[in-house]
This record gives C-alpha cells, structure tokens and sequence, in this order.
C-alpha cells in the first residue's frame, strides 16, 4: 500500500512537472514572452543606459587655403603699404560678390577677421572654430593703425570728404579735355578729416540675409551695424593709419563711399579709387 | 574568574566608544592630509577625481548622474620674477587648470549631479597668484596688457603639447576658449590673479516638456538684446576693461561686459583669468559664476 502512495506521488509529480514544462515552453508559452519582454529591456538597456560621461572632441581650427591665401596677400599688402595718401589692392584670387569684394567668402563656418588696436600698433586676429569664437592665428603689424572712410565727426561726413577731397581732385587728365558729361557736378566745399581712426575692425559673413562678407567698426565701445563691403580689395593709407572702405550701394553717405567708386568700377572710371591706383597712387 | 553581566556590558561599551573615537581621528588626519597636500599631488587627486567620476557616470535616455565629488582644492601662490618669466607662470598655470579638468572633453558639465534640467555657470578657482616685486619687475613699472599676455598665449609654445598654450586650451581635449579680466594697468606686482576653470552652462533637455515652448538656458539670465550693439565684445582672447569712462560711456556697467563677454556662449569650457585685485571685476565675476567650493571649504 505504501508503494503504491509513493508511486502515486511520483507519477502526480511528474505530471505536474510534464504540464508546466509545455505550458512554459510551448512556441506560444509564458517562456516565449519573458524572452521578448527582456529582449526588449536589453535592448532598450542597450540603446538608453551607459556608463561613463560622453566625450567630445574638438578640432584644430585651420583656415581653408583659399582663405589662408587671402589672408597672406592681406598681411603681406598691409605690410609693404609706406608713404601716405596712396591706395593698395590685397585681392588675391577672384575675391567674392562678383568680385566685388577683396576677399573670397569667410563662410557659414564663422570665420572673421578682426583689426585692433594695439599698443604698439594694430593686430589681425582670425578667429574660426565653433561658434566663430577661437582663436585661429594673429599677426601683429607695429607703427600702424586701423581706420574707415566711413562715419561722420561732427559735421564732417568721412566718405564725403574722401570723394571730393582724394577722388575728384586727383583726375590724372586735364579737366578741358573732359566731355562735359564726363565733369563732375559742381560740389558745394567741403573741408574736414577724410577718415575715421577706429578701435577694431571686423570683417565677416553675414548670414542675415546678405549672404556675404561685410564689415563692421568700433569706436569708443560703440559698433557699427555692418556695412556693405564691396570695396574691390582697395586699402588706402594715411599717415599711420590703414583705412578700409565700407560701402553704399545708393550712392556716397554717411556709411561708406558709392561701391560704383570701388569694387564696381574699373580703371578707366575717372574718380575712381581704381582709376587712381592705377594711375600711379599706388602705395610704394 | 568569572564576568558578570554588568561588567560584559561596560566592556562592551567601551569597546564601542574607542572604536568610534579611532574612526574620527582616523578620518580627520585623512582628511587634513588631502587639505594640505603636496600642490602637485592637489592637482593630480583633482584631475582623477574629475576623471573618475566621469568613468562613473550613468547615463539613462538623456539624462547624465555623476555621483562621485570632485575633489579639487584652490592653490594659492606667490611668484615673482621679470616679465616674461610672470607670463610664462601663469600661461603653465592656465593649461595646468585645463589639465585638471580633463581639457573640457565632456560634452556635459562635470560640476553638474543630474543634468536634465540644465544647471547655471559654475566655475572653480585653481589658483590664486599673487605678484610680487622683482628687482626687474616693480610695481611702478608698466604692467603686462591684455594685447601681451594673449599674444603670449597664442604665439608661445607649450613644451607639453605640440603647439602653442592657446591651441591646447582650445582643442587638445574638448573645445575651449581662454578668457580674461584684467584692468587697462595690466599684469604686475602687487596685484593677485584668479586662474578659473568654468564650465559649459548645460542644455535643459527637459524644459521643453516641462515650460513648454521656450528654453530656458541653464538658468542664465540674458543680457537685453539692445545692448549688443553697444558692447564692445573684444576679440583677442583677452578683455581689458577700461575702468574710466569708456566702459560706462553707454551706461553699460561691468556686470553686463562681463555677462556678454564671458557667459554668453554656453557651449564651451573656458579658462578665465580675473584680475581679483580689483574688488568689483570679482565681485561681478564671482556673482555670475556660481563658485563651487574646493574640499578644503574654501
């Protein structure tokens, strides 16, 4: 009878064992389905959880050649610009805007260009990397300083001065061989600075809407907006002072000279900024 | 010979009272001799600490924890010397408090604990350098100015690093950038630098969800936008303000320089150099930078 108790016992046991075996293994059993679920949880481990905080890693900030190729004739026309009241050109390759501007496009990626005054004389800092906020390469340039033939001193309107004082009294013909459409219209007298000495200077592209390179000075904490820039690649010096040309595409204001005076014009162009370096205003 | 009950129990007690008064001494002395430890060994205990408790971060979906301290005490030194031996300590000590934090290499905050919800400006002081009189570099003598002491950075090579000392804050680990503080008298004795490491303000990933529509970046207040035209933002890598008329000429006062200059762009690490002479460039500066104390307390 005993035997037969355990033998039952067994037999129970087993079948049980036998049932829960296909109940858990079975294709559509509970074991099918806790391996989905923790598949899924690995997977999920896998994808969202991790040890050790993300790294970043930053890249040496390098000019492209094209622009360092630009900034190199930039520096190299800087540096050899002696005497005074004279014009140089630092355009290097095809520049940008049609050629209209001396430099070729600084790029979406933040590059810039900045003149500042120094102690000793002027710095050129490029600054690139992310946010356009690194530093890439400086050069100083010692016994000069950045200017702008743009603003206003008082009364005195620098572009203004600058056309009737340097570009229409230096025609290179005698003005009775002038057709007289080719004469200037009478201008009322003008004195005053021609130029405006400045802190910084900075030249960018605008991703604004202009999608160009344009450019910018301060003086005094206060800075310009920035301002057309299609000065041809045309540097023009006085005294110590190296001055860039912001421009004006409405005519000669406030803001820069007449961009018909400079990037848009060429060497046969009477009072022109190009008709006179090529005359022979050309810094030695 | 037998113990009786009480006699067990007072044992007990004992026991008890000088195991727990060894623990306390024991923790003391260590932690004094991590206070005063050897600078050189400060610096290392920093930087693996920073290191380890980057190792051991968890990172679930977006959110980051770090649990492990940063360990980290501020150095203070006296130096004196000529010019160039004075820009060269502090340039070493600059990339050596890059060093310290891992070169800026995490893309989230390493003082932040949990950085889903963005945090503030944080920054921690390395060193403190106080200038004193050399034979060749007097208090009356000119200081080093800001213009120098960038071009030093950027021109002069770090024999640690093949490149200069501003190449290797700004991409030998993560990307960096070098700022500074300093008065138009410039670098000279008599006056004491701060070297701080300030870290990138986090991004809050939850905001969104939370505010919902606008960011709120990390909890900075924004300088009005009508003052950006009127800031003179300086470009070389080093500020100097002018304590006279023209940093106030457009009515925009220091603290407001400062914000755009140094806590504008939240993107970076960076290694700030302050001139802390000067009670109100600190003051402005400590006010914007949440300090985060070194395990010395201080």
């Amino acid at each position: 009878m005993e035997g037969f108790y355990k033998l039952a016992n067994w037999i129970i046991a087993l079948v049980v064992l036998i049932l829960f075996l296909v109940f858990y293994y079975n294709p559509g059993g509970s074991f099918e389905k806790i391996k989905d679920s923790l598949s899924g949880i690995i997977k999920f481990a896998d994808q969202n959880i991790g040890i050790g905080a993300e790294e970043i890693k930053a890249e040496k900030t390098v000019l492209s050649k094209e622009r360092e190729e630009a900034v190199k004739k930039l520096s190299e026309t800087i540096r050899k610009m002696s005497g005074s009241n004279c014009f140089a050109n630092y355009k290097s390759g095809p520049g940008s805007n049609n050629g209209r501007n001396g430099l070729p496009e600084l790029g979406k990626e933040g590059v810039s260009l900045v003149f500042e005054k120094t102690g000793e004389g002027m710095a050129l800092v490029i600054k690139g990397g992310i946010a356009g906020k690194q530093e890439i390469k400086r050069e100083l340039f010692s016994g000069v300083q950045p200017c702008v033939i743009s603003g206003k001193t008082g009364e005195d309107i620098h572009p203004l001065i600058f056309e009737e004082n340097i570009l229409r009294t230096n025609l290179l013909v005698d003005p009775a061989d002038l057709l007289e459409e080719e004469l200037f219209p009478p201008s009322i007298s003008v004195s005053g600075k021609h130029y405006l000495a400045v802190d910084k200077i900075e030249i960018k592209y605008d991703l604004s809407g202009f999608n160009e390179n344009r450019i910018a000075y301060t003086l005094e904490g206060q800075i310009s907006d920035f301002l057309d820039f299609e000065d041809g690649g045309y540097l023009y010096k006085t005294g110590n002072l190296v001055c860039f040309f912001p421009t004006n595409d409405a005519g000669t204001n406030v803001l820069g000279l007449n961009d018909d005076l400079l990037g848009g014009a060429t060497s046969q162009e009477l009072g022109t900024v190009p008709y006179l370096f090529f005359g022979g205003q050309k810094c030695s | 010979m037998f113990l009786t009950k009480k006699a067990m129990t007072a044992g007990f007690l004992v026991t008890l009272i000088i195991t727990l008064l060894s623990f306390v001494l024991i923790a003391g002395t260590i932690m004094r001799f991590y206070a005063d430890t050897d600078d050189v060994e400060a610096e290392l205990l920093c930087k693996n600490s920073v290191a380890f408790r980057a190792a051991t971060a968890l990172k679930v979906a977006e959110a980051e924890a770090k649990l492990a301290p940063v360990m980290c005490r501020t150095v203070d030194k006296e130096i004196s010397g000529d010019q160039e031996y004075v820009q060269k300590y502090l340039a070493d000590k600059m990339v050596r408090c890059w060093w310290m934090f891992n070169e800026g290499r995490y893309k989230e905050s390493v003082f932040e604990n949990i950085d889903i919800f963005g945090g503030d400006n944080k920054c921690f002081t390395c060193y403190t350098i106080t200038i004193k009189e050399d034979k060749e570099f007097k208090e009356e003598n000119a200081g080093i100015s800001a213009d120098d002491f960038a071009n030093f950075l950027a021109t002069t090579d770090y024999e640690k690093y093949d490149g200069k000392y501003l190449d290797y804050i700004q991409s030998a680990g993560g990307p960096g950038i070098v700022r500074g503080l300093i008065t138009e008298e410039g670098i000279k004795p008599g006056k004491v630098f701060a070297i701080s490491y300030k870290a990138k303000a986090s991004e809050c990933t939850a905001c969104e969800e939370l505010i919902g529509g606008g960011v709120v970046a990390g909890g900075l207040t924004l300088v009005a936008a009508a003052l950006t035209s009127t800031i003179t933002i300086p470009t070389i890598a080093i500020l100097s303000i002018a304590m006279g008329a023209s940093a106030t000429a457009t009515g925009v006062g220091i603290g407001s320089i400062i914000d755009q200059y140094l806590f504008r762009d939240l993107s970076f690490d960076e290694i700030v150099l302050v001139d802390m002479s000067d009670r109100k460039i600190w003051e402005q500066f400590a006010s914007r930078c949440e300090m985060v104390t070194d395990i010395a307390g201080k």
